[in-house]
């Protein structure tokens, strides 16, 4: 959140620029407070010359002093033209971003390490053009927006996940220099935006059929990939390496071989029992086993010490596992409430 | 769509390249012909680059062609501080440039360029024309920076140029108000940089035959505006230049001005000069606007007695001003048509004026001495023999006349008898001298074409002329023009009565002067001409003085501040207005009012976390609203209804009759403020509730 004000004023976080970090980022979210959908107006659009603007400055003024020397009223003229252009063109920049409406769509979560996904839709109120927007935060990629026939653009935009819990991508840098490149027109809106990190999966080898309990009720997990149980009739869909072609070749109709996970093997996975030294490291840790008890469709339990979860295995499941783990003593306590 | 956003689109760089090649078109006349071989090698090379048959030239390649075109601008114009080079080094530059066009930033440094190519232009043409190519190539350039500035590839390059013209039309109003306003300054340091175009003009030096070389030229010399009745043909004498030395082939003008201290001791002279003008007639005041000459004199009717305040008075009473006139000039004089002149001769005039060389034209010498023997040494007497010599005897006025040998004069007087008004000024002088009577040969220009539009005269150079000065005591200086003599008709009605035949501008076919029989033609070229005029005047000639004029007449302004103040003040206003226009009253077209409430209850309801995503309908979001919301009973109620109003509205708009159309309106209006007074409420409740506890 404070990113921003440290890109602008400097990369060391040293007391004064951190100072001046809050001081930019209180103003900033008093004047462009976060909201799922804002209308870029004259309330929230900066705009200011961009260096092409000053040197075309420059250029005019070397005209204007040619024409006073030589008093010629003909270049006396193209630097006013000059001029006159420059000036013109802070309507013109302003208008191309004045009265777009950007809005939050979803996000898609990842792990550490990767990076999480923001949906943004750019949206026009009526029907003038704008051309060449940018959209980008920080120093993720250029999205680049264009509205001609079309109402809306989507634009996705990456970000790093560098920790695990909510990542909030911070404000959304909107921007523009259309037609000519003089000024620039901004806006930095925060859309609310955040997406739920996941631990980096790392792979450790703990046995964790030492865990394994006992279990009443044959309860079969009939998309398993252990134990052969027995044949259906074929469905498109089935995987094509578990196709019975024996039977086909007999003149059967195909039938497709079922296997399935034994019910009995539970995995208890509780963090105290992760190989590792460091906590991020051992819910890394845990984070593997989940997402492959997962893809085995494997029943787990999830012991995190502070909290439990029962043994289950469908998505839902799966998902809750992974953002217990994602929230585990959460480091960023403000985005989680 | 993610793109390298230091990388120029492909399409612009046609665009960059039409606007080079626009911009440097003018500048043909000007800019020696390998230059342009040069440039069109470049384009062609980039355009290779373009089609990916080419690479980028590698650094070393470039500074070595960089290199290679310094030495040849150096050994091309020897000096490289001038002008001339100056513009051919920013052509080259401008094209070299081309080929090392990788990125964003070096567009725009071409383009730059390009607008500074333009003005440069501008000190080499201030005609009418320039406006239109100043109008195409500023819209062309601007075009370029759009394209350069455009991402997406739809795009056609009529919509580019569209929008650079309607930016350059909307700039001309603001420009134009600048250049009434802005106060004028003078120069802030001295320009050495001038142009050297091969103007066509008289010379400090005259042998009889250049004016003759002159009379084959129909280009313009210059106007002169009157602000009374125009005097008659036979008295507009336009005095520019006095060649009081012979070298036996030659005239020059008695002194060479060649330091600035010199001048601004002529400038110091210049009231004691005027006193020895003595007025006996009406004045005449006109405004001269002068075409480049490429000398310092001025024209002005003989004999100027007030003028502007930088010009000074030289001894044989021609004007000059401090630095040779190589750009469009215009000033106003008053001169005397009827004057006596220096009545009183300082010794050192009277025998400036009577040197002659010895060894030439011996005939002609002793022939005066003879007849200014048997004429009683009376100066009058001989003049007018001589004048009737010329009337009388087998002299032919003529464009042509034939080659003279050594003795130039002997040969025209007595062999050939055939020579232009340079030939009879010049033989004229020489025998006035050789009797001892002080005499100088006048060049300049004579008579003129009066406009039918406008109270002005044309002077062409084809009306330059040369007579003669002679000194009488008693008189004083007396103009004498021995050209009336042999050809009266040139003097009562211009060069092409007075010639034979097809003599006339016979080298210029396509003169438009040379059809002045045809009255529709004439007609026309008059008329442009007057086009041409009153451009100098408004624009071009639109300097601190002409300023002031119109702007204290006007609008009551009289100091720089108050100009710059009004200036900067119409254009905020200007400004103002348009940026309203553009950003408020030009809305949504597209969107009706009844889409616009209910995208402002859609808004109204993102605040609670609650967003209308793209492309779901009104049933389906009021579906989620309900289901998700936390909202009470009423205002999901009142939701309701609005969804519904509004898809009666907006999708039966042809059922519903235009008042009940409105009452629809007026009801949905109501029900969407009330339902986002009650939701402000209700967040506020919340926000209280929350801080008690």
């Amino acid at each position: 959140m404070y990113g921003l004000g440290r890109k602008l004023f400097n990369h060391k976080r040293d007391t004064i620029s951190f100072f001046f970090d809050r001081k930019f980022s209180d103003w900033i979210s008093k004047k462009i407070p976060a909201r799922e959908q804002i209308r870029l107006n004259k309330k929230n659009i900066f705009i200011l010359p961009s260096k092409y603007g000053f040197v075309f400055l420059i250029v005019a003024a070397a005209v204007f002093l040619s024409g006073v020397n030589y008093s010629n009223n003909l270049m006396l003229l193209l630097s006013f033209l000059l001029i006159s252009l420059f000036t013109l063109s802070v309507v013109f920049t302003f208008r191309n971003l004045s009265g777009l409406v950007i809005s939050a769509s979803e996000t898609e979560g990842c792990f550490v390490g990767e990076q999480a996904m923001f949906r943004i839709v750019v949206e026009r109120d009526g029907d003038r053009c704008y051309e060449n927007i940018r959209l980008y935060i920080l120093d993720t990629a250029v999205e680049l927006v264009n509205l001609f026939d079309q109402r809306e653009q989507t634009v996705e935009l990456l970000v790093d996940a560098t920790a695990r819990g909510y990542l909030n991508p911070g404000r959304i840098t909107v921007e523009t220099i259309f037609p000519l490149g003089f000024f620039k027109a901004w806006s930095w809106i925060d859309l609310n935006m955040k997406a739920l990190i996941f631990p980096k999966p790392i792979e450790c080898q703990i046995s964790p059929s030492a865990d394994v309990k006992s279990q009443s009720g044959p309860i079969a997990n009939p998309h398993g990939a252990d134990d052969f149980y027995g044949l259906k009739r074929y469905t498109p869909g089935d995987p094509i390496s578990h196709c019975c072609w024996k039977s086909l070749s007999r003149g059967q109709p195909l039938t497709t071989k079922e296997f399935v996970n034994p019910v009995d093997s539970t995995i208890s996975l509780r963090l105290s029992d992760m190989p590792a030294s460091d906590i991020e490291t051992k819910l890394g840790n845990l984070c593997y086993w989940v997402i492959k008890s997962a893809e085995q469709s494997q029943f787990f339990s999830l012991d995190l010490g502070d909290s439990q979860l029962t043994v289950g295995n469908d998505p839902n499941h799966t998902r809750e596992a992974l953002s217990r783990l994602a929230f585990y003593r959460a480091l960023q306590e403000e985005s989680l409430q | 769509m993610k793109v390298d956003q230091h990388q120029i689109p492909r399409e612009s760089l046609i665009w960059i390249i039409v606007a080079q090649l626009v911009c440097v078109s003018p500048h043909i006349s000007h800019v020696p012909f390998w230059v342009f071989i040069f440039s069109f090698l470049c384009v062609y090379w980039r355009w290779l680059i373009y089609q990916g048959r080419l690479s980028h030239p590698k650094p070393r390649v470039r500074s070595f062609i960089a290199v290679i075109c310094l030495v040849s601008i150096a050994v091309y114009y020897k000096k490289l501080y001038s002008l001339e080079p100056a513009i051919v080094l920013l052509v080259i530059t401008y094209f070299l440039k081309l080929i090392e066009l990788y990125r964003t930033k070096d567009a725009y440094v071409i383009l730059f360029l390009s607008y500074f190519l333009i003005a440069t232009e501008f000190i080499y043409s201030n005609k009418i024309w320039a406006v239109l190519y100043l109008a195409i190539s500023f819209s062309v350039v601007t075009g370029a920076l759009i394209a350069l500035n455009r991402s997406h590839r739809r795009h056609h390059s009529l919509d580019t140029l569209k929008a650079s013209v309607k930016l350059a039309f909307l700039s001309i109003p603001f420009a134009i108000v600048f250049f009434i306003f802005f106060p004028r300054m003078p120069p802030l340091w001295v320009m050495d940089m001038s142009p050297n175009s091969g103007v066509i003009g008289l010379g400090e030096e005259i042998s009889p035959g250049d004016i003759s070389d002159l009379g084959k030229s129909s280009k313009l010399a210059f106007r002169a505006e009157f602000f009374g009745p125009i005097p008659s043909r036979d008295r507009l004498y336009w005095r520019t230049m006095v060649y009081s030395n012979f070298d036996g082939r030659s005239w020059s003008k008695a002194s060479t001005l060649t330091t600035q201290s010199k001048f601004w001791r002529l400038l110091m002279k210049t009231p004691e000069q005027l006193s020895r003008i003595e007025s006996l007639g009406p004045d005449v005041s006109y405004r001269i606007s002068l075409e480049p000459t490429n000398f310092r004199e001025l024209v002005t009717l003989q004999m100027p007695i007030n003028f502007e305040k930088d010009a000074a008075m030289l001894t044989d009473f021609s004007l000059i001003v401090d630095k040779p006139i190589k750009s469009f000039r215009s000033y106003n004089v008053t001169s005397t048509l009827d004057y006596r002149v220096e009545q009183s001769i300082r010794p050192w005039v009277y025998h400036r004026e009577l040197q002659l060389p010895n060894n030439y034209n011996p005939i002609t010498r002793s022939y005066a001495l003879r007849l200014y023997e048997t004429l009683k040494k009376d100066p009058e007497t001989m003049i007018q023999y001589v004048l009737n010599k010329f009337n009388t005897e087998n002299y032919v006025y003529t464009l042509k006349p034939p080659l003279m040998g050594r003795d130039s004069i002997d040969d025209f007087m007595f062999k050939h008898q055939r020579g232009f008004c340079g030939h009879y000024a010049s033989a004229f002088v020489f025998m006035m001298r050789s009797v001892g009577i002080p005499a100088r040969v006048v060049g300049g220009y004579h008579g003129g074409e009066v406009s039918p539009f406008g109270n002005y005269v044309l002077v062409h150079q084809f009306d330059a002329h040369a007579w003669a000065e002679v000194w009488l005591d008693g008189k004083g200086w007396v103009s004498i023009d021995p050209t009336a003599y042999v050809a009266p008709d040139r003097i009562a009605f211009g060069l092409e009565d007075a010639l034979e035949e097809d003599e006339f501008l016979e080298n210029s076919l396509f003169s438009a002067v040379k059809y002045s029989g045809n009255k529709y033609l004439n007609n026309l070229r008059f008329s442009w001409d007057y086009i041409n005029h009153s451009w100098n005047k408004a624009v071009v000639n639109y300097d601190k003085q002409r300023q002031l004029e119109f702007l204290s007449r006007n609008f009551g302004l009289s100091s720089s501040l108050s100009m710059l103040l009004s200036a900067l003040g119409i254009i905020l206003l200007a400004f103002l207005i348009l940026a309203v226009y553009l950003l408020l009253v030009s809305k949504p077209k597209g969107s009706n009012e009844i889409d616009l409430l209910y995208t402002r209850w859609c808004r109204g309801l993102a605040s609670e976390a609650l967003i209308r995503k793209v492309g779901e309908g009104p049933t389906s979001y009021l579906a989620r609203i309900k289901k998700d919301s936390h909202l009470d009973d009423t205002l999901i109620e009142s939701a309701e209804k609005i969804t519904e109003l509004y898809q009666v509205i907006q999708y039966n708009k042809e059922g519903l009759e235009k008042a009940n159309y409105y009452d629809n309106k007026q009801k949905l209006a109501k029900l969407i403020k009330l339902f986002l007074r009650k939701l402000s409420a209700r967040k506020r409740r919340k926000f209280m509730t929350k801080r008690i506890f």
